[in-house]
């Protein structure tokens, strides 16, 4: 099926007031729209060439190396360090001042006086300064469980077992990914008109992609330094069960709120995608078959997610039992009815948690590469041309837009304690958000512009005391503390995702559900939350090495192998 | 030391928050201060200037008001943010050519961002003339015209701000603007240090990760 045979107009896009939930966000999954697939589809389509240029780690697992993806027009090389971490100093807390590992993405192939240059700064990270030739900044830790055990059983000739592998699933697991003009490297400006970054993060994600390599070939080297001639290498079909790990804490929950078109850029890929699927009159006994197999291994994907906190164990469980329905529901024919995926999807509302909803509109787009891959290219956002008010617009289309866009918020009475429990803030200590408590921490005047109900609703107080045909620019001028919300609420007027509708403040509010919402358009999953605000993650799991990209068909790689289905 | 355009909007934005500006007006100066920085001015200097300069002024004192078709504060110089930001939000009678008067003001290079933005949004080319200085804008580089000294001035008595038809000879930015002296940083790290609260014990815990030994 392809782009140009579809009405887009034949469904509906869904309405902010179902997507731009939290508890929905929360619930959201990767698909072939997530930054890690856009990636790999890239390097795959356009042949890009893996060199590992160096290499020089010691026994006590020191050094550095240099991994590099060669492009069309370009190369990026991922300069690691590895050091040796006193198990004490270990900590993935933003706080912390000493890695087993440290990275930088280079601009091209670095000289030795880059290197040099580098190897002062970036195993300092926060302390250190970097360039407009670097384009990330980055750190991980080992996973002190699995990799000690992976190195001794390679060490003596044998390979780790599946099941501890799956334990944990990864060797590495990254503190922070910084770009964007962090510490000195390149602003995006500088890089956004390059064809391979034209969909949002993917600097981070090769980064990212480069350090899971790299950790796989560390514990193979130090499992040779140790072992000698008795020692092996991981199989490669076990080997792809490695992710790299990532911890993220509340430091990145404020990032969807702070970039509003970004935010509503990638939920309108996601839901054009929906739509486009969700027009298709019929399915071909291919795609339908393509869809079958999807749907066996997403749910082989969801048998190896596991999560000790409640909530999420919860979810876990009823979206089994969801796939369950979904995959009887199926073979009553509904994939052979007339416009099959919209009735389907609309069976799903009814009768699957929101969880079980999500992960059916990214399984469905799973066929359509042909009708959906051309949207990632739409994902990014300059702010910056957001940013300017029209100051010609009169009080009375304000009013009307707070009262279409956040009626949410004037519903909620923001004079109880509940509604305003907590406050964002950034912390002195290490320059970090955090939320508090409002009514009993000492936080009075520290609050982040990060409660666009409430603001929302204070504003439209102010509004309806103000003549109609009076204009937005002697208002603000008057009332300059509303500037913030009204650039927000006249965004929303012409980005209708733009806004998350909720309460982000409220006595109830869980940090978590905004951090999965970012991490499964990178293409996370196995989200493991360790309390209401901070997750960890798995990324690039059952993904291809770089040196493989090549040779190999990994469709849907994400999910693990049952049998490989078309592009 | 340099930097890059995010450090340097993100560090303008907070220090004009801790000065007292609302995060409307902070976002304003952050963008701002990038602009000038991106165009090879010295935009953390002025805005170092500036905020340490107005420290503790209400706003009631700073903001514009229109007495005799010009732009005045209602006691001593305009602040440029505060009136950039009205000069965006009348972008729209720029482009029907009524001009912009200002009486005297603060660092009036710092309207120069501004008032690209709002020739760009009303699709016209302005310029922006103080003593000794005149800038030519459409959104794209500025055309300047002045000394450094002019440009660069800490005050000037009238501000005009008008459509033109001229042609814009677009400087070169260098990298100049993007060069923070440790002193200049300092000034905008204090003046940032206000908008962070002191942690506490509860905040700390459950921020991230605690267990890591697996």
């Amino acid at each position: 099926m392809k782009l140009e045979s579809v009405t887009p107009e034949s469904v509906a896009l869904r309405p902010a007031e179902t997507v731009m939930r939290l508890a929905r966000l929360g619930s959201f999954h990767q698909s072939r729209l997530s930054f890690m697939r856009v990636l790999l589809r890239r390097l795959k389509s356009e042949s890009w060439r893996f060199e590992r240029r160096a290499f020089e780690i010691n026994t006590q697992g020191v050094g550095h190396a240099v991994y590099t993806m060669h492009g069309p027009a370009r190369s990026y090389s991922l300069v690691a360090f590895a050091h040796d971490l006193p198990p004490e100093q270990r900590s993935d807390r933003v706080i912390a001042t000493a890695w087993d590992a440290t990275f930088a993405l280079f601009d091209g192939l670095p000289t030795e006086a880059d290197i040099a240059r580098l190897s002062l700064n970036v195993p300092l990270q926060e302390a250190g300064r970097v360039t407009s030739r670097e384009l990330t900044v980055s750190r991980a830790n080992r996973s002190v469980r699995l990799f000690e055990h992976v190195v001794n059983c390679l060490s003596r000739g044998l390979q780790p077992m599946a099941a501890d592998i799956e334990a944990v699933g990864y060797l590495m697991r990254t503190t922070a990914v910084y770009g964007s003009g962090k510490l000195g490297a390149a602003d995006r400006e500088g890089i956004a008109d390059r064809p391979e970054f034209a969909a949002p993060f993917q600097a981070e994600m090769l980064t990212v992609f480069l350090i899971r390599a790299f950790a796989l070939d560390l514990v193979e080297h130090l499992a040779h330094l140790r072992g000698g001639n008795k020692a092996v290498q991981i199989e490669p079909t076990l080997r792809r069960r490695f992710g790299i790990g990532n911890s993220t804490g509340l430091g990145m929950a404020p990032f969807l709120l702070n970039h509003p078109i970004l935010l509503n850029n990638w939920i309108n890929a996601r839901e054009i995608a929906l739509a486009r699927v969700r027009s298709l009159t019929a399915i071909s006994p291919a795609e339908a078959e393509a869809f079958r197999i999807m749907l066996r291994r997403g749910r082989s994907n969801v048998d190896d997610w596991h999560s000790e906190h409640p909530l999420q164990s919860g979810k876990i469980a009823v979206l089994k039992t969801d796939l369950d329905r979904l995959a009887a529901h199926i073979e009553t024919g509904v994939l052979e009815a007339t416009q099959p995926w919209d009735t389907l999807y609309l069976w799903s509302e009814k009768e699957l948690s929101l969880d079980g909803q999500e992960l059916l509109v990214a399984l469905m787009m799973e066929p359509y590469g042909a009708l959906i891959d051309d949207l990632p290219a739409q994902m990014s956002a300059d702010e910056g041309a957001g940013f300017g008010i029209d100051g010609a617009m009169t009080v009375a289309t304000l009013r009307t837009v707070v009262e279409s866009n956040y009626a949410w918020a004037l519903k909620i009475d923001w004079s109880t304690p509940e509604s305003q429990a907590r406050t964002w803030y950034v912390s002195a200590e290490k320059l970090e958000p955090r939320l508090g408590e409002r009514h009993s921490e000492p936080l009075d005047g520290y609050e982040q512009p990060l409660a666009p109900g409430r603001d929302a609703a204070l504003l439209y107080e102010d509004l309806v005391n103000d003549p109609a045909e009076a204009r937005v620019s002697d208002f603000l001028l008057r009332h300059p503390e509303h500037r913030h919300i009204l650039r927000r609420v006249q965004i929303t007027a012409r980005h209708a995702y733009a806004e998350i509708r909720d309460n982000t403040v409220s006595a109830d509010v869980m940090p978590i559900d905004l951090l999965r919402a970012k991490l499964s358009f990178f293409g996370a999953c196995h989200f493991d939350p360790r309390s209401d605000r901070w997750v960890r993650i798995n990324m690039f799991r059952n993904a291809p090495f770089p040196h493989e990209l090549a040779e190999m068909e990994f469709a849907g790689w994400t999910y693990p192998a049952l049998s490989e289905v078309p592009t | 030391m340099i930097y890059s355009l995010n450090e340097i909007e993100a560090l303008a934005r907070k220090a004009a928050r801790g000065s007292g500006l609302s995060w409307g007006l902070a976002e304003e100066a952050g963008k701002a201060v990038r602009w000038l920085c991106a165009n090879g001015f010295q935009g953390t200097e002025l805005l170092t200037k500036l905020l340490s300069a107005n420290d503790g002024k209400p706003y009631s004192d700073l903001a514009p008001q229109q007495i005799d078709d010009v732009w005045r504060a209602r006691s001593g110089m305009l602040c440029p943010i505060i009136l950039g930001a009205l000069i965006c939000d009348r972008a729209d009678e720029l482009g029907r050519g009524e001009p912009i008067k200002v009486g005297e003001v603060a660092m009036p290079l710092m309207l120069a961002p501004f008032a690209s933005h709002a020739a760009r949004s009303a699709g016209v080319t302005v310029t922006l003339e103080w003593q000794g200085a005149k800038l030519t804008l459409d959104g794209g580089a500025p055309g300047v015209q002045g000394d450094e000294a002019a440009l660069h001035a800490a005050r000037t008595t009238s501000v005009t701000l008008s459509q033109t038809d001229a042609a814009i000879f677009r400087s070169v930015p260098t990298e100049r603007g993007r060069q923070l002296t440790p002193e200049i940083l300092k000034t905008l790290e204090a003046f940032a240090q206000r908008t962070y609260a002191p942690a506490t014990e509860a905040s700390r815990a459950g921020a991230g990760a605690e267990t890591d030994d697996d």
